[in-house]
């Protein structure tokens, strides 16, 4: 490789590194890397790499089979993602800086290819280490060889994918459209299928369908359609190169290994030598790839490159009043103004409408169990889904935080307005799916023996749980989002082991916190029962208990938005 | 109006601004010049209320931002070097927004004059995505105007304009001051600098070297003639391009 794009190569690792290191002085990433590496060691590493016991190794057999379904998968692969799908001229993809020093710079397209290739390098090896956990979790001391196995296969494919792409261009440069190429390739496909079909009278029968259930069988039957016929001339070179990966030991690695790096270096070859211009289609590319980047590094996720609509406010804000409405304001303008306040009023009017339906027609107990799965559904759904967007509105605000912080507020009347807005979206939904949910029980009289206002009162206590219920959940994302803002921005400081072991202490969190939130609530809410025991009350004891229940956990809520008041307060620009 | 004793910043071991005293009184704009790494953007963002200081006094308005920084965030304004704008709100929802976080009673009229004075009242419905840096530019200068802030920040507040769009932020500058503003303006852009400054400091490494109107400066830097860039690079010395 030319000695400059080495140097520029290799100084921009170890400088991305170093930044990486330096910022484990922060007490906060380096227990988040400590925790996030024992994680990958205990779970990962130790029993991949250096073998756990009493975990039994994978039968030879089933490496055979194994092989044999991989290289059908890669063969499928490499028709799809390199030969049909691809319909845009050959884009290797560079970074900004990159296109604006190297594309004017005295250097060969091939040396740009060789460049690209080379820096691809960490990309393949990170993504081999990621398959190799993922998929080396049953054969346990073999992940040095699964390693290297899924190294081969991610760079001949990624390789070949270069190489397809090339060669794309360069018919379309040629006058080939993109449905002429997909025609001829599909007709190829379609001629292949042919032949199997011919060789399928001389192909050994099936197993019964009984059968099916056996793994013995099943297994000798794909073995042998993959191994006799043209089946083994179509895979040969797709297994030749998942070979290693199937190895069972270092020598059978070692002997599966030359003919895969023959192929490998047969790509290298055919890449390098399409003299094709990829120039502009890079340039697009890379412009599409910064704007979306921007637009994660601002907190919006669901950025596309289609130019933004403006929106009709929820309502009308007044210039004078309470400041945080603002913030209530600004992110129902977020989420879709008045548009979305319609679409959630049409969502509960259904729900309305449909129980109500329901509740006069009495349809059949099917269609009662299924409403009120689907209700319940809903409901837990758009609960759980607090824990993982809890951030979301003051998210998109991390970018103009140095505004923000010269404003005349409070920082819990921002929190304040962003939480409550969602919290307040979630609810409605959840009212909603509660009510189905509630009514299909209704429906349920041959099942369950519920009267209606046991149904409705517990539904009632739960509704009145649900607000306050969100903004608790809401807390701990949200101010996960004000400590540690860095991984929520996208980006290589989004990654590495510090952002893994913070997002498991996160989710550790996350849990304490909603159970050790749930303790005070459901004290308030028991000792309504027990009062109601002692009283004789009736079943009004529900939505009391479920507003007493409300009222603390908001008070709970109350303290979490002051202290990510406080939080937002002190949120240092300069150290992000 | 803007009074600051003793301002200090850290990041850890690295002290970004030291011992930093100085004062703008009303109707005075003061350019605050130095080498890149000065300490210019950390004494802006701790005037301003954004990062805390590490040590010192700053007083806006009277107000000391430590100990009442709503108080003191309600009288100013900062403009950072890139427009901060919110992707999804138009310049209206913009000027609405500020305006009930700073309570504007007559956000309206003021806004719709605001429009008109920057020559965007057209502009009013399209969102900053639809709008080029220059408009951007005023979109951001019409919501810190808007709630008529008596304190001023401006962060490299020229870079990336045209040359027309140069000339109308100086004016607007000059005369907001005119009306009693007292405003701060870090820029690298010296001869600018020199047409709308009344006072000039220059930081070096964080620590001021000297304060004062620009004939005193050109005193004190030894050449009475001398233009700003001239006394800039003597004073600044070696720091002065990196």
């Amino acid at each position: 490789m030319n000695p400059a794009l080495f140097f520029l190569y290799t100084r921009s690792l170890t400088g991305a590194l170093k930044q990486r290191v330096a910022r484990l002085k922060r007490p906060k990433y380096l227990f988040g890397a400590l925790i996030g590496g024992f994680y990958f060691y205990a779970y990962f590493y130790r029993f991949l790499f250096l073998g756990a016991k009493g975990t039994p190794d994978l039968p030879a057999d089933a490496g055979m089979l194994g092989e044999n379904l991989a290289a059908l998968a890669l063969c499928v692969a490499v028709l799809i993602f390199a030969w049909i799908i691809p319909g845009k001229r050959t884009a290797l993809t560079f970074s900004e800086a990159e296109i604006a020093t190297l594309f004017p710079a005295p250097l060969s397209r091939r040396e740009l290819v060789r460049y690209k290739l080379f820096t691809s390098q960490v990309g393949i090896l990170l993504f081999a280490v990621m398959m190799t956990l993922i998929t080396g979790r049953g054969a346990t001391g073999r992940g040095w060889l699964h390693l290297g196995g899924w190294w081969v296969v991610i760079s001949i494919f990624a390789l070949h994918r270069l190489g397809a792409s090339f060669a794309i261009t360069r018919l379309m440069e040629r006058g080939m459209a993109n449905w002429q190429r997909r025609s001829v390739l599909l007709g190829v496909v379609a001629l292949l299928a042919g032949a199997l079909m011919a060789w399928k009278n001389f192909a050994p029968a099936p197993p019964a369908l009984g059968a099916l259930g056996s793994e013995d069988l099943l297994t000798a039957y794909v073995d042998d359609v993959l191994l006799s016929g043209p089946g083994p001339w179509l895979l040969a070179p797709f297994r030749l190169i998942v070979r290693p990966y199937f190895a069972a030991d270092g020598i059978a690695f070692l002997h599966a290994l030359w003919p895969a790096l023959l192929i490998l270096a047969a790509h290298y070859w055919w890449v390098l030598r399409a003299d094709v211009s990829f120039e502009e289609a890079s340039i697009a590319v890379t412009q599409q790839r910064a704007a979306l980047i921007a637009a994660r590094q601002k907190g919006d996720r669901r950025m596309t490159l289609a130019p933004r609509m403006s929106k009709i406010p929820a309502f009308s804000l007044r210039p004078v009043g309470w400041k945080a409405a603002a913030f209530v304001w600004k992110a129902l303008l977020y989420s879709g103004g008045r548009r979305t306040l319609r679409l959630w009023g049409a969502i509960v009017a259904a729900a309305l409408a449909i129980s109500a339906l329901l509740t006069l027609l009495r349809p059949s107990e099917t269609l009662a169990l299924t409403l009120s799965i689907a209700g319940g559904t809903i409901f837990l759904v758009t609960l759980l889904a607090n824990l993982t967007t809890g951030g979301t509105y003051l998210r998109q605000d991390l970018v103009a935080m140095d505004l923000l912080q010269t404003l005349p507020i409070r920082g819990w009347q921002v929190v304040l307005g962003q939480l409550l807005t969602q919290a307040a979206l979630g609810a409605l939904i959840q009212w909603a799916g509660l009510l189905l949910a509630a009514t299909g029980l209704l429906g349920l009289g041959g099942i369950m023996d519920a009267r209606a206002d046991e149904v409705f009162a517990a539904a009632a206590a739960v509704a009145l749980l649900a607000l306050p219920f969100n903004l608790t959940m809401m807390i701990i994302p949200a101010g996960t989002l004000l400590l540690w803002p860095g991984w929520f921005k996208g980006g290589p400081q989004s990654a590495g082991f510090e952002a893994v072991g913070l997002r498991l202490i996160l989710m550790l969190g996350q849990l304490l916190a909603v159970g050790a939130a749930l303790l005070l609530p459901a004290l308030g809410g028991g000792a309504v029962w027990l009062a109601a025991q002692w009283l004789g009350w009736s079943i009004g004891w529900m939505p009391l208990a479920g507003a007493v229940a409300a009222l603390v956990l908001a008070g709970e809520a109350w303290l979490g938005i002051l202290a990510l008041g406080a939080l937002f307060e002190r949120f240092d620009v300069s150290e992000e | 109006m803007i009074q600051v004793e003793g301002l200090s910043k850290l990041y850890g071991d690295f002290r970004a601004v030291a011992d930093l005293s100085f004062a703008v009184r009303p109707g005075e704009i003061m350019g605050l010049v130095g080498p890149n790494g000065a300490g210019k953007t950390s004494t802006l963002r701790c005037l301003a209320g954004i990062i805390p200081a590490t040590g010192g006094v700053i007083r806006i308005a009277g107000h000391e931002l430590a100990s009442a920084p709503l108080a003191a965030k309600q009288e100013l304004a900062f403009f950072s070097d890139e427009p901060r704008l919110f992707d999804y709100l138009t310049v209206r929802q913009h000027l609405e927004f500020t305006a009930r976080l700073y309570q504007v009673a007559d956000a309206t009229e003021r806004g719709q004059t605001l429009l008109a004075e920057l020559e965007m009242a057209d502009k009013a419905d399209l969102l900053p995505g639809e709008l080029s840096r220059g408009m951007k530019q005023k979109a951001a200068l019409a919501c810190g105007f808007l709630h008529s802030p008596k304190v001023m920040f401006f962060d490299e507040p020229l870079t990336g304009l045209d040359p027309l769009a140069i000339r109308r932020t100086k004016d607007l500058i000059v005369q907001r001051a005119r009306a009693g503003a007292a405003i701060v303006i870090s820029s690298h852009l010296l001869h600018l600098l020199e047409e709308v400054c009344s006072h000039v400091l220059i930081l070096k490494r964080g620590v001021k070297v000297v304060h004062g109107t620009l004939d005193e400066i050109r005193a004190f830097a030894g050449d009475a003639t001398a233009s700003l860039e001239e006394v800039f690079i003597r004073l600044a010395g070696s720091d002065a391009g990196q």
